[in-house]
């Protein structure tokens, strides 16, 4: 991230200057220019954040854009045409010819798309791999990456613009004749660094209502924002002391300073990122548009893979919407399912078959998060993992049975949390670790000296953060845990009238502005933490 | 009996207004109740001025690590008899310079207020900015991490600021890493670009030292990293566009065959971004009579009311 002016979305630019002055702007236009407001002002971040990589932003648009009108074209030549035959073989025929023509089209569209993805992303990581397979075989060569700089938030934009296409394709939505509805539903500003990942379906025609500000979404997206800053400030920011330092030099702390350091690193991305997402929410509240959800409190679920349903909800339905399903039902794979249940019987056939999608899943997920071998083995542990739950699931459930553990029991269920936990924090530990090498000697240090009593003699504390940042921290995590307990139990307090509630958020505002004040993690002696999701 | 609502937009107003008083508040609370490190006090090297006695200070040198490295005041004292005081920080942005400065005038009014250039081309981002206003209406955003060492009495102690810094803001280097750099200082009529931001800050110094007729020094002390011909010309464009006259004067140390020839094999702690002691008795002597000369300095030397003075240079040797 260049961070030309704005360099998080916690950051007082961006939330003292850029959103107010835009909040203005927007509610001093008339109802028909809003939109074009929220454009510029998107266009604006951008630039504030990316600079002139905001070229790359308009030229996938560009892209996106003529895409979905040439499929429009091409889908109302193929229904004048079968409109002009009777014949059903003929019309089969029609059709194929036109889907293959679409199919050429999102083709080229995904390649350009994606193409630009790569080349600014991935051409180092790929020309290394290049480099070290030309060794091999005794020819020198090296690739050279054009040093442009990765714009902000290209993965999650990609992404935005290729379920477009795919949704036209699909017929899902029509396509937009209106460039300015397409360019703000790809660059709308609380989204650009972090996501959610939406769908056009979902945001689009709420971007362009330009409806006006109202005083209940003013304030609740307020009150959102208020907590993803105090997430962010108070929390991500803070255990920046402890993960650091351990992850920068694992061979200098033992195996329990490691292992806190892998729990503390998952709750601090956690809160860096559901933070970030609480402020993009926010944000978006007060514009009225309703962004999706991208988190259901992770940490409850009882697998690995429930745990990547709650955890990034975008992300997880891009994937299973577009490469799961896809890949699922495409005839290679089919075929394969069907020889997979008649050698090793229908539901092991069908675990494996659907290995298969799980696996183009998971390689793409490790990918998307960046271009390095230590994400890659990231997606391929919880492929391995998942694919193995399937496989061993008749074998988990004999043994349940044979121990007489009832599944709905509440000592099982924490049990099944605890171990999503473990499962959850060696993922992350791979992830953040500086290389494939230092994910797995962290893992061995972990395995050879890991002692309970260094949590007791003090020794953990040793990198970084004191015993009341600990309190900090813990007091927060009590608060979340509360919260969330209170969703996940489904638990509803009666709704008061609208003007006490507007009364009872604005003294929450003041009070978490107060708290973030006094307990966050910044000036001397903290280095704000670059948000993490930005950079993949 | 129908119940009083608040307006919505005055329930946020509210809300603004008590984040604002329980700002200024805490401020009163959490602010250092002296000017030491073990008060809470940050950058004490900087802010021991606050320690001098009132209208005791002759010159003031404002600037990053170059400022603390280079001028040393109580050598300037030994040799040239007048005060001064190094009212430096690592990294200074030129924002919390103006911050520093506003402090120290409060209780000083120097004859002079040397600038060390390196800062003004500092880049500052504009949260650093924001911040940094926000402090200075709100010390509790400064101080707030103060919360893990209050006490009771912070609740009824009154400031105050009775420290100084031993070597009156002075830390030297005695490290010897020799610069590799050949071509320093080479002609040029090139200059580097002075940001909007940091020229204004840099103008609003100045303006309110020229408001208090407290005469202005822009000095560039000898560093081969950070100073070049192409910000010596940026420095002189931006004098000669103001029109300060004799108000501000401008001194760069670093052309060769000048009047401190600094040796870069040996007078540098770090292969030419600062001086190491050496090199700043050298820079600090120049200075030093360079100030007294051209602004006729008094000698206190020998003054009851700068006894302290003199203890401290004894102190340190």
């Amino acid at each position: 991230m260049n961070g030309h002016i704005i360099n998080s979305f916690c950051s007082l630019a961006f939330l003292g200057a850029f959103v107010p002055a835009t909040a203005l702007i927007y509610t001093l236009s008339p109802q028909r220019v809003r939109p074009w407001v929220l454009l510029l002002a998107s266009y604006a971040c951008f630039w504030l954040i990316s600079g002139k990589l905001l070229v790359l932003l308009i030229a996938t648009t560009l892209v996106t854009y003529l895409t979905g009108l040439v499929l429009g074209r091409v889908r109302a030549e193929q229904r004048e045409a079968v409109a002009g035959t009777r014949d059903r073989a003929e019309r089969r025929a029609i059709k194929a010819r036109y889907r293959n023509r679409s199919r050429m089209v999102v083709g080229f569209s995904a390649l350009a798309s994606v193409g630009i993805l790569v080349s600014v992303k991935y051409l180092g990581f790929l020309g290394g791999i290049a480099s070290s397979l030309g060794t091999l075989v005794g020819f020198e060569w090296h690739l050279v990456p054009p040093k442009i700089g990765v714009p902000i938030g290209i993965s999650f934009y990609t992404l935005q613009a290729l379920s477009y296409v795919f949704d036209v394709y699909r017929s899902t939505i029509e396509p937009e004749r209106n460039p300015m509805r397409l360019a703000l539903f790809m660059g709308f500003f609380p989204q650009l660094m972090e996501g959610p990942i939406c769908r056009y379906g979902e945001t689009a025609d709420q971007l362009a209502a330009g409806e006006p500000i109202r005083t209940d979404n003013l304030v609740n997206g307020l009150v959102r924002i208020a907590w993803g800053v105090a997430k962010t400030i108070i929390v991500a920011d803070r255990l920046n002391l402890y993960v650091k330092p351990v992850f920068a030099d694992y061979t200098a702390w033992s195996g329990t300073v490691i292992a806190l350091g892998a729990v503390l690193y998952t709750f601090q991305l956690y809160c860096d990122f559901s933070g970030t997402i609480d402020i993009v929410i926010g944000v978006g509240r007060i514009f009225g548009v309703r962004l999706p959800e991208n988190f259901r409190q992770p940490f409850f679920s009882r697998t690995a893979s429930e745990f990547w349903q709650r955890w990034h909800i975008t992300l997880g339905a891009w994937l299973r919407d577009y490469v799961f399903y896809p890949v699922s039902l495409s005839s290679p794979v089919k075929r394969f399912a069907r020889g997979a249940r008649k050698v090793f019987g229908t539901r092991t056939g069908s675990v494996l078959s659907g290995g298969v999608a799980l696996f183009c899943v998971w390689i793409l997920n490790g990918l998307w998060h960046g271009s390095g071998w230590q994400y890659l083995f990231f997606g391929m542990y919880y492929f391995v993992t998942i694919l193995a739950s399937g496989l061993l699931e008749p074998l988990f459930s004999g043994m349940r049975r044979a121990l007489k553990i009832d599944p709905s029991a509440r000592p099982w269920i924490v049990f099944q949390v605890l171990r999503t936990w473990t499962i959850v924090f060696v993922g992350e530990l791979i992830f953040r670790a500086e290389g494939v090498r230092a994910g797995i000697g962290m893992l061995g240090r972990i395995a050879s000296g890991f002692s309970p009593a260094a949590l007791i003699d003090g020794s953990v504390l040793a990198p970084g953060m004191d015993a009341a940042d600990f309190a900090v921290v813990a007091l927060f995590a009590v608060a979340m845990l509360f919260f969330g307990l209170w969703r996940e139990l489904g638990c509803r307090t009666p709704r008061p009238a609208l003007q006490h509630r507007i009364g009872i958020s604005c003294a929450a505002l003041a009070a978490i502005c107060v708290v973030i004040i006094v307990f966050g993690a910044y000036g001397q002696g903290y280095v704000p933490l670059d948000p993490i999701y930005a950079q993949f | 009996m129908k119940r009083f609502h608040l307006p919505p937009l005055a329930c946020i107003g509210l809300s603004a207004v008590a984040v604002l008083v329980a700002c200024l508040a805490l401020s009163s609370l959490f602010v250092p109740k002296n000017n030491q490190a073990s008060f809470g006090q940050i950058d004490e090297a900087a802010f021991g001025v606050l320690g001098e006695p009132s209208d005791s200070l002759d010159v003031l040198f404002v600037g990053d690590s170059e400022v603390y490295t280079s001028l040393s005041p109580l050598q300037m004292w030994n040799e040239q008899g007048f005060t001064s005081y190094d009212i430096a920080t690592s990294g200074q942005p030129l924002c919390y310079s103006k911050t520093i400065l506003s402090h120290a005038l409060e209780k000083q009014n120097p004859r002079v207020v040397v600038f060390e250039t390196n800062m003004i081309f500092r880049k500052m981002k504009a949260d650093q900015i924001l911040w940094r206003e926000a402090a200075n209406l709100f010390p509790i955003i400064e101080y707030h991490n103060r919360w893990k060492h209050l006490t009771p009495a912070d609740l009824t102690a009154q400031p105050k600021t009775t420290w100084t810094h031993p070597a009156k803001g002075f830390r030297p280097n005695e490290q010897v890493v020799p610069s590799k750099i050949r071509d320093h200082m080479k002609p040029t009529t090139d200059r580097e670009r002075i940001s909007p931001l940091n020229e204004w800050y840099l103008t609003s110094m100045i303006d309110m030292c020229r408001d208090r007729g407290i005469k202005v020094v822009l000095l560039s002390t000898p560093s081969t990293k950070n100073w070049s011909t192409q910000r010596h010309n940026a420095v002189q464009a931006f004098l000669d566009s103001k029109g300060y006259g004799s108000d501000v004067s401008y001194l760069d140390l670093n052309f060769d065959g000048t009047e401190v020839p600094i040796d870069w094999q040996v007078e540098t702690s770090d292969a030419g971004d600062h001086l190491n002691i050496k090199g700043a008795r050298k820079v600090s002597h120049y200075v030093g009579d360079w100030l007294r000369t051209n602004y006729r300095l008094t000698d206190h030397r020998g003054e009851s009311a700068y006894r302290q003075w003199t203890q401290a240079s004894a102190n340190l040797g």
